[in-house]
């Protein structure tokens, strides 16, 4: 089932002089099988968002259900929305702390109340999915892994939990190329594979222009729009007042517009635009 | 949410009082304390009533928000009113009641409220030291009070930097706290039911991952520390010189009339008698 937000609105440290106002009246349905792509500057309430899908954060104003569970009532079931939802946060490997990867990544489904085998179990299947060995690692302490392996480990303490909605904030952040590729098939393969609904935060256009079905964007805690790629950065009212830097497609094909060659249309995938050109060279 | 505990109690504001300049608070502050425990007429609560409010007015603190420090020492407040009333006699001894080794007179009702309101008149100058001077001003403040004691050779300058990386620090790991919580309840840890052992244990996965983070940032900062040459054997100067403004000095003579008044007052008192 899906995700419904309806006017919800957050304030931190409500009633004190640091009052700051991160979400406003924001509304957002997000369905199965979907991947949702959230962006926005910084401090524009992404993350802040995300924290509520699974009550880490309180419903103040407005409603969320969250696959048929509601947050906004009285006294929100947040055991079951978290089982349902794993929040990847951002750079996770800082939150590893047991003395072997095994028991770290074996943290969430104890805490789901499973039997020691089935943990195991759970272990080496995640492990597995995040392209690591149980065999090889699992017995090293976490914090003697490189910094991309540490980072798949913490994203296996996740999936372990099998949630069916999986969040990530920016796991692409301080990663060089080639980990920041490996991440990022590494989360299509997820989709794929255990968790159906993805939602991702990210700064880099390309990256969320590539992979997400649509994209919410965000903008000092509002909701500016929730389109698909192609859609949202063909909005140049929306780019300007955003500030987005656009994805490589989408300057290519402004640039030669401002050439004089007009492509007729806006899209963000790279392998796209080469099949427009193509297209447009042999019409020639 | 930690975060929502501000950290210290500075109250964000531009007014005349929190651009005065720390080491004149601070010294205002102490002249303030000394005068307290010298006002011993009605007139004199009265003097300093308004010398209070004045300064809250002038700082733009809301009063809830500076009565909120007093909340806290209420309860010394009311204990300390109850011994002095039940026990203490002063020198007018009209009994206004009596019963067992108990005798409430007049003169112990008046001593009661006096220290009553000299503790409450305390805690509410003092806090606003606090409301309207940054933690950094403070240290800041400090060091430049206490650098005649560089003569004798105590480090004042290295105690000032420790004093105020530790401020620094504080709300950083407060939030880093808060995000290691978050990802950990998210994995389903709960922190909040069972007995004390298992709340402890519970506290595992938060506690190493701050520990590690703090080591870090430890780390980090003697590194880029060193890179800065801190330490080094010149004389440093200062980012932000601090300078006497008009503000301090009318600042100061407004708590120095203060101080005349009251102890003008005193000496008229020790007249009349
Ligand atoms: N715990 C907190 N206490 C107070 N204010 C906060 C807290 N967390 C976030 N904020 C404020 O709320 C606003 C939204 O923050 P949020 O973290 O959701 O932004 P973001 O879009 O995730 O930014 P980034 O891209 O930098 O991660 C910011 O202005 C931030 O300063
Ligand atoms: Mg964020």
């Amino acid at each position: 089932m899906s995700i419904v937000i309806e006017n919800l609105s957050f304030t931190y440290m409500k009633k004190t002089p640091y009052e700051k106002k991160a979400l406003k009246n924001l509304s957002l349905e997000i369905r199965d099988g979907e991947f949702l792509g959230i962006i926005g500057s910084t401090g524009s309430g992404k993350s802040t968002l995300i924290q509520h899908i699974n009550g880490l954060l309180p419903c103040q104003e407005g409603k969320i259900v969250v696959s048929g569970i509601d947050l906004s009532c009285k006294k929100p079931d947040y055991k079951a929305v978290r089982k349902k939802v794993g929040v990847v946060f951002q750079y996770p490997e800082y939150q590893l702390f047991d003395e072997t990867v095994e028991k770290d990544v074996g943290f969430g489904p104890k805490n789901m109340g499973l039997k020691e085998d089935e943990i195991k179990e759970r272990v080496r299947e995640s492990l597995q999915l995040v392209g690591l060995n149980v065999d090889e690692i699992g017995q090293k302490s976490p914090f003697d892994l490189s910094g991309g392996q540490k980072r798949r480990v913490a994203i296996a303490g996740v999936i372990a939990m099998r949630p069916e909605i999986l969040v990530l904030d920016e796991p692409t952040a301080g990663l060089d190329p080639q980990g920041k590729k490996e991440i990022l098939d590494l989360v299509k393969n997820l989709q794929k594979t255990c968790s159906p609904t993805v939602i991702m935060i990210s700064h880099n256009m390309d990256e969320i222009s590539d992979m997400a079905d649509r994209i919410a964007l965000m903008h000092k805690g509002e909701l500016l729009a929730c389109l698909t790629p192609d859609e949202l950065f063909s909005r140049k009212d929306l780019v300007d007042v955003a500030g987005l830097e656009l994805p490589v497609a989408v300057s290519v094909i402004q640039k030669l517009r401002d050439r004089g060659v007009d492509l007729g249309q806006t899209v963000c995938r790279k392998s796209e635009l080469a099949d427009l050109i193509a297209r447009r060279v042999k019409k020639c | 949410m930690l975060r929502d505990v501000t950290f210290g109690q500075y109250y964000p504001k531009n007014s005349f009082v929190h651009r005065m300049d720390a080491r004149v608070k601070i010294l205002l502050m102490i002249l303030y304390i000394v005068t307290i425990f010298l006002v011993q007429t009605y007139s004199g609560y009265i003097a300093t009533a308004f010398v209070l409010i004045t300064t809250i007015v002038v700082a733009r603190i809301p009063l809830k928000t500076v009565l909120k420090s007093v909340k806290a020492v209420i309860f010394l407040v009311l204990f300390t009113a109850i011994l002095n009333i039940l026990f203490y006699q002063g020198e007018s001894t009209t009994v206004v009641f009596s019963w067992w080794i108990i005798k409430v007179t007049d003169g112990g009702l008046l001593f009661a409220m006096q220290m009553a309101f000299r503790l409450i008149f305390l805690v509410m100058g003092t806090s606003l030291l606090t409301f309207t001077t940054t933690p950094v001003e403070l240290t800041d403040g400090i060091e430049s009070l206490l650098s005649p004691l560089k003569l004798i050779r105590v480090p004042v300058h290295d105690i000032a930097v420790i004093m105020s990386i530790t401020l620094r620090f504080i709300p950083i790991l407060m939030e880093e706290t808060d995000k290691i919580i978050m990802a950990q309840s998210s994995r389903g840890a709960d922190f909040s039911s069972g007995g004390i052992i298992k709340r402890a244990k519970a506290l595992l996965p938060v506690l190493i991952p701050l520990f590690i983070s703090a080591f870090r940032r430890a780390d980090e900062l003697s590194l880029a520390m060193d890179s800065r040459c801190y330490g080094a054997p010149v004389k440093r100067t200062k980012h932000k010189v601090r300078r006497i403004s008009v503000r301090d000095i009318i600042g100061s003579i407004f708590y120095l009339a203060y101080l005349a008044f009251i102890i003008v007052d005193n000496s008229l008192l020790l007249l009349l008698i």
